[in-house]
């Protein structure tokens, strides 16, 4: 059963860029310290939730001081993308005004793009911070006009 | 025993941001949706840039997301309630 005390859990969020799905996720982590808000994008195209350059750069975090990812990440552009692993995350989501819900996750993906000139750097610039399947398996995803809602 | 099930289930009945964070978080929401409510407006005077968007007002604004950020940096030491988004000239899919 996946109702609490009769309901489901639901986790609302937006319709934003390109009518795309997203999801406001206060993000924790200890190694390297990392506690701050970043939109995600809901994708299930996405194997695993990842962040993106920009949100690199917003949250000041140091490709040098991260664990370089084992396993290849392939874009949409059919490049490889050097990646980075963040380890033993917190994704809180806001239910309503006090009310919260954790998700846990053993590995968040640290992309960074190598553009090789100003236009491909103000595109990957333009890339959102992905939440993929490692969360969404858990959830039913389903769009309103205004909404993409998250439930189980 | 709901309490429990709920703990069980992840939905926190307890705080499990510290106040900072909570506030933190509320104005990162705040400033979003004040991005997005206004996004017209924005594309009317910023269209081609990143806009940094912090207590209702665009705070700065630059073609390049990399400049925007280190002159925010500058200023501000903690930027995790501020919006950092490129305003786009025209409407975008995105496929990703």
């Amino acid at each position: 059963m996946t109702h609490l005390g009769g309901h489901k859990l639901r986790i609302y969020g937006g319709r934003g860029r390109g009518d795309l799905g997203f999801v406001n996720i206060y993000f924790m982590c200890s190694n390297p310290p990392i506690h701050d808000p970043i939109r995600f994008y809901v994708d299930t195209g996405a194997s695993r939730t990842s962040i993106a350059d920009r949100d690199v750069a917003r949250l000041g975090l140091n490709y040098a001081q991260l664990e370089e990812a084992q396993i290849p990440v392939i874009g949409i552009g059919c490049k490889a993308v050097k990646s980075y692993v963040l380890r033993d995350v917190l994704l809180v989501f806001r239910i309503s005004g006090s009310t919260y819900h954790i998700e846990r996750l053993p590995l968040v993906t640290v992309l960074k793009h190598e553009p090789q000139n100003a236009e491909e750097r103000r595109i990957v610039d333009q890339l959102p911070s992905l939440l993929g399947v490692d969360i969404l398996k858990n959830y039913t995803v389903r769009f309103t006009a205004k909404r993409v809602v998250l439930e189980k | 025993m709901r309490q429990k099930r709920a703990v069980n289930r992840g939905v926190q009945k307890v705080p499990v941001l510290i106040d900072k964070q909570k506030k933190e978080f509320q104005k990162f929401e705040k400033n979003m949706k004040w991005f997005q409510n206004n996004y017209e407006k924005l594309r009317d005077q910023y269209a081609g840039e990143y806009v940094a968007v912090n207590d209702g007002k665009v705070v700065l604004h630059d073609e390049n997301a990399r400049a925007l950020i280190t002159k925010l940096r500058k200023k501000h030491e903690d930027l995790g309630a501020f919006v950092i988004e490129f305003v786009s000239k025209e409407k975008i899919e995105l496929i990703l």
